[in-house]
């Protein structure tokens, strides 16, 4: 499965970039892999290209604030929630982000 | 990365969250990173109402954006027992990372550092070797041996 996210948080210092990483962890452990788009006080970083976005499986935005140049998603469905969910239970919240995926169908 | 010793507080001793963000924000104040404690500590309380830094795992990231700050830094704090960070019965915290950014600030590679380590504080082995810290020393040299690539 591919799977995608973007991050953000008010201040785009801590939460963002902990989100990133507890999606990728999470991903990881499930045996995917997730390139996550962090869009924080550095700007954006690892932006996700329309090509990464028209073949993922499952796109997560694990958002604080509204995601930037959110047209590139317009056409696909995503799975939305806070910064938090994923820093504090990661695996709960990746589980979580795949039933919503299976549930679609 | 560099850090500055005066900012990495080893078993620091606070009965509680507001004690041990004024002895963080005191250690940036003499290290030269903050012109002023009060006004810096209120930009952290009010990030802190928006959302809780407790990150879970016995971290917590408090943080405040303030033109009090001069540099991006952060301070590191090993408590010597955890101690309570919100009302509610979540878990306590015994490692802290506070960061402070100035108001209005530029992407820096300082600012990337900081985004790096928080990203850092989601791996279970680094987080096991700052609890296994025993004094400054240790955490100095700790901070100065890590390495950012992707694992």
């Amino acid at each position: 499965m591919k799977i995608i996210g973007v991050t953000s948080c008010s201040t785009g210092i801590a939460h963002t970039y902990m989100a990133s990483e507890s999606i990728k962890k999470a991903a990881k452990k499930l045996g995917y892999v997730a390139k996550v788009e962090t869009q924080g006080s550095i700007g954006i970083e690892n932006r996700l290209t329309s090509k990464e976005i028209e073949e993922a499986d499952l796109i997560i935005f694990a958002a604080d604030l509204p995601v930037r140049d959110v047209e590139r998603f317009a056409k696909y469905k995503v799975y939305e929630c806070a910064t938090e969910d994923f820093i504090k239970n990661s695996d709960k919240a990746l589980q979580a982000a795949i039933k919503w995926k299976n549930d679609q169908k | 990365m560099n850090v500055n010793e005066n900012l990495i507080l080893v078993n620091l001793v606070a009965s509680n969250k507001i004690e041990a963000l004024q002895q963080l924000a005191q250690a940036a104040l003499k290290a030269n990173v903050i012109t002023e404690q009060s006004e810096y500590l209120r930009s952290v309380e009010k990030r802190e109402l928006e959302i809780s830094t407790n990150m879970g795992n016995g971290i917590a990231i408090p943080h405040g954006r303030s033109n009090v700050v001069i540099t991006p830094y952060f301070a590191f704090a090993k408590m010597s027992s955890p101690i309570q960070w919100n009302e509610e019965s979540e878990s306590n915290v015994d490692l802290i990372f506070m960061l402070g950014v100035p108001e209005s600030s530029e992407p820096s590679e300082h600012l990337r550092l900081l985004s790096k380590l928080a990203g850092k504080l989601v791996n279970d082995s680094f987080v096991d070797s700052l609890r296994s810290l025993n004094n400054q020393k240790e955490a100095v040299e700790l901070f100065s041996q890590l390495n950012f690539e992707e694992e």
